[in-house]
This record gives C-alpha cells, sequence and structure tokens, in this order.
C-alpha cells in the first residue's frame, strides 16, 4: 500500500512547533528555581512561554501569514520580548511589579463584574456571572489578598515600552517592529488605508479610497519573524537566567529547512 | 441608598488607587505562607502526630524550659524555629535533658524527623533524630500532608498554628492583656468552629501571631532554606494532565 506522500510545509510545521515545545521545555528544566521568592520564575517562565505559544500559534494558522492578522500575534511578541528583557535587568523587584500590576487589573475587572451583577442582579446570566467572579477572585485571592491589591491605572511599569526598550538597549525592536506592528494592533489608518480600502483610479471621484474585504498574499517571512522574537526571548533566557539548551534555535530551524531554506543546492555538505 | 462606587475606600495617588487597608500608617505586609508557616511548621507535625492538647502541653513544657534556660532573650517566640535554634549549646542540652526526663524527648523526634532529617539547616536539627527508622517515602509523605493542612491559615489547623504564638507567650509571661481588651474562648475554635466566638478567637490569634511575626523581624534564611528545598523533594503536581 501506497503511503501518502507527504506535504512539505506540513512536516515542516510540525517539526519547527517541536522545536519551539524543545527549546522551551529544554531551558525551563535547567532553571535554578527559586520558590521563597516564585515571582521571579513565574512572571519570567510566563512570558516565555508566552513568546513560544504566540510562535506556535502563528506557525499553525498558514491562513493567517498575511498582513491583516499576524502582525497582531508579531506586535504581541515584540511586546513581551521588551517586557521580559526589562524585568530581566532587575527580576525580583521588576517581577512583583509586572504580577501585582496584573492582580490589579483584575481586581479592577472583578469590580466592573460586581458593578454590572448590582445593576441588574435578576439578569438571564447573573448565576453564570456569580461564578465568574468567584472564580477570578479565588485566582486572585491565591496570589494576593484582594484588601492589600493595589490597582493601578497607569503604565505597568512607570515607563512607556519606548523607554523601557531604550532601557534594555533594544530602542531598534521598537522602532522597526513594535512601532510598525501597532498600527494593525490599534487599527490605525496607516494599515488601515492599505489592508482595507482600495483606490478608485477613477479621476472624476478624486482618487478616493473604496473600503474592500480584500485578500492578503499569504507570507511565510511572518512566520520567519517570530522564529526569530521567540529566539531573542530563548537567548535572553540563556544570559539572564543561566537557561541553556541543544536545541537549535527557532529562527536556526526555519532558515536551514526546506521549504524555507535559505541554503541554495551547492551549499550541501553532501 | 448610596450606589457602592467601584474601588470604594480607595485612595487615589496618581494612576494608583490604593486600598484602605494599604493606607493604614506603618502598615508592613507579612506572608503567612512565605515566612510563618516555615516557622511554625514543626508545631503542625506535632498535631499531625499527636492531638491539639498534648502537643500544647509538650510545647508548653519547651517553652518554660527554653525561657528558663535564656532568661535574658525576652523578646523570643519559642513557637518559632528559629528562636529555639537561638539556644546556646548549654542551654540546648537542658532542654533535651528536661524533655527526656519527662518522656517527651521521643516523640518529639518522631514528629519533627521529617524536617530534621530532609532539610539542611532545619534551626531545631540539634533535637536529633528518632531512634527508629523511618522511610524516606514515610517522611515526605508526612511533611506534605502537614503543610497540606496548615497552609490555609483560615482552616483550623492554621488557626491553631497561629494561636501557638500566644501561647507561648502566655507560658513564658512574656505579654498582658489590659483589662478592657476582651479576651475571647481560645477553646471556641476547636469546640464550635463555626460559631461568632470562634471566629473572633481565630481572628484574635491571627492578628497576634501577624503582628509578632512582623515585629520580631525574623531572620528568613530557614524560610527560604525550607520553601526552595521542598521543590527539590517533590516534583510539581497539576489538576490538568497537561499532555
Amino acid at each position: 500500500m501506497n503511503a501518502e506522500p507527504e506535504n512539505p510545509l506540513w512536516s515542516f510545521i510540525d517539526g519547527y512547533v517541536k522545536n519551539v515545545i524543545d527549546g522551551f521545555e529544554s531551558r525551563w528544566s535547567t532553571v535554578d528555581l527559586e520558590i521563597y521568592e516564585k515571582h521571579v520564575h513565574e512572571a519570567t517562565g510566563g512570558l516565555l512561554s508566552r513568546q513560544a505559544v504566540l510562535a506556535i500559534e502563528l506557525a499553525k494558522a498558514p491562513s493567517i501569514w498575511n498582513g491583516h492578522t499576524a502582525p497582531l500575534l508579531l506586535r504581541c511578541m515584540t511586546d513581551a520580548y521588551i517586557t521580559l528583557a526589562w524585568i530581566l535587568g532587575d527580576p525580583k523587584a521588576r517581577s512583583e511589579q509586572y504580577i501585582h500590576y496584573g492582580l490589579g487589573q483584575e481586581k479592577l475587572f472583578i469590580e466592573y463584574l460586581e458593578e454590572g451583577l448590582r445593576e441588574d442582579p435578576d439578569s438571564h446570566d447573573a448565576e453564570a456571572m456569580q461564578q465568574m467572579i468567584d472564580a477570578r477572585k479565588a485566582w486572585l485571592n491565591g496570589q494576593l489578598a484582594e484588601w492589600a491589591t493595589e490597582v493601578n491605572v497607569g503604565s505597568w511599569s512607570g515607563l512607556s515600552t519606548r523607554e523601557m526598550a531604550k532601557a534594555i538597549g533594544r530602542e531598534s525592536i521598537y522602532k522597526f517592529a513594535y512601532v510598525p506592528f501597532s498600527g494593525p494592533a490599534h487599527n490605525m489608518w496607516q494599515h488601515v488605508g492599505i489592508y482595507n480600502m482600495d483606490p478608485c483610479t477613477n479621476p472624476m471621484h478624486k482618487w478616493h479610497l473604496v473600503p474592500k474585504i480584500r485578500e492578503a498574499p499569504i507570507h511565510p517571512d511572518f512566520v520567519y519573524r517570530a522564529a526569530k522574537y521567540v529566539s531573542l526571548a530563548y537567548e535572553l533566557s540563556d544570559d539572564r537566567l543561566g537557561t541553556t539548551s541543544d536545541v537549535p534555535l527557532p529562527v536556526a530551524y526555519f532558515v536551514e529547512r526546506e521549504p524555507f531554506s535559505t541554503h541554495s543546492e551547492d551549499d550541501g555538505d553532501s | 441608598m448610596s450606589k457602592r462606587r467601584i474601588l470604594e475606600g480607595h485612595k487615589q495617588s496618581g494612576k494608583r488607587f490604593i486600598p484602605p487597608m494599604k493606607q493604614l500608617p506603618g502598615m508592613q505586609m507579612t506572608s503567612y505562607v512565605n515566612d510563618m508557616l516555615p516557622e511554625l511548621i514543626w508545631i503542625g507535625l506535632l498535631n499531625d502526630r499527636l492531638d491539639y492538647v498534648a502537643t500544647a502541653r509538650l510545647v508548653e513544657k519547651i517553652v518554660q524550659v527554653a525561657a528558663e534556660a535564656a532568661p535574658d532573650a525576652k523578646g523570643r517566640n519559642y513557637a518559632l524555629c528559629s528562636h529555639l535554634g537561638a539556644l546556646e549549646d548549654p542551654q540546648r542540652a537542658a532542654l533535651l535533658q528536661t524533655l527526656d526526663t519527662e518522656g517527651l524527648l521521643t516523640r518529639l523526634r518522631l514528629a519533627i524527623a521529617p524536617l530534621v532529617l530532609l532539610y539542611e539547616d532545619f534551626p531545631m536539627a540539634f533535637v536529633g533524630p528518632p531512634e527508629d527508622l523511618i522511610s524516606r517515602e514515610t517522611l515526605l509523605d508526612r511533611i506534605y500532608r502537614a503543610i497540606d493542612r496548615h497552609i490555609d491559615k483560615y482552616q483550623t489547623p492554621g488557626i491553631i498554628l497561629n494561636g501557638e504564638m500566644l501561647l507561648t507567650r502566655l507560658v513564658s509571661g512574656t505579654i498582658k492583656f489590659s483589662a478592657d481588651i476582651k479576651i475571647p474562648d481560645f477553646n471556641a475554635v476547636l469546640e464550635a468552629p463555626e460559631s461568632d466566638e470562634a471566629r473572633h478567637a481565630a481572628g484574635f490569634m491571627r492578628a497576634n501571631a501577624l503582628g509578632e511575626f512582623g515585629m520580631l523581624k525574623v531572620d528568613n534564611r530557614w524560610a527560604r532554606t525550607f520553601w526552595n528545598t521542598n521543590y527539590t523533594l517533590s516534583a510539581c503536581e497539576f489538576v490538568h494532565n497537561s499532555e
């Protein structure tokens, strides 16, 4: 019986996803965990995992390797990288700051939910809402008692993302990745004007732009960028947390394997 | 009726909203789980092995002897293992001698064996290991269950552990209450745990323990060792299988 020929794209994706997972797990297994001050590994490990998951989810969905959707994930990944790098500049204090800010946001959301319930106690979903409030409160109180949780409605770090990027010596990632990916993430005109509009060429219409639902071309470069950002995070982990791994970095995996290999046939070892 | 507002009682400071309790002057956070539990868990192991009354009697005896042996160290609270670990060699010897004479040393050694045998630098390691051989599996199981039982300060075992800090003060005569303070019936925690009196007593014990622990500024070396060692002693457990 003939086996179905393997699809080279899906073979690549499967291998790439495994590479990202192995890179994360092998590194995390070498971390010297401090349970007494556990917020350091919780914050940094969580962000490292987040970075890996975003890279994986993008890779697994070739239909979103386009300018409509991929930038949303890439902007999130550049943000995660800047956040992780900034925390690792002073892990104890900044991990706690990061976690406490998140707990404060959760407390604020719970307050909104409770207000909603007070205003409409007979709502059809009141019971489900109460269950959600209880579950969220349990999660919050399991880490820091609600009564001790401050709510900060400013920036979690007290800095803008640009200032954080500057502080970690990576202003370039802010300028050339975070900023351009912020357009699609915030639905700004520099994105919408290109991806959601079709220029009318009729001079009588003053070259107005017509809103259209347009297909955007699929391009593996988006996955390459994600591989680069997750690799940067892994390198950061090795440098600052002392992790090690024999697994090749995702960006190396990407460029060294078909169908996206950058090596020409003449470059082969054989 | 006035409508309740979002973050009611919080004080705005720039972009931060400070909860009422954290607005109190000199407010200092003390973590029961992080810092107090490692200091008190030896009593938790006793509670698990004996019962609350027998444990209280044994702890009372330890406090009496330690207080007599080190009369100048009134600031110490001997419910905390680091404070017992601060006894000098002759004082330790006197304590062990008394416990042995009264037939209590074997009980103590058996109960706290997991701490003596599984952890480096346990402040009460001077008590020594039990004569009986206990398997590593059993030791791990006992410390696991003791932490699990005592980690919630709102449940009876955790309340009792907090109460031990007050008991030791009463025994050593280093605390006195003003006649104006209504002292709750501490027995209510065990006899009628759901009663208002029990809640009052539990709150009284927790507040006293947290307040005193914060003031004592106990060295956190043991707490750090305890938690970090725990991570090396057992594997992570998950509610959901991640596979």
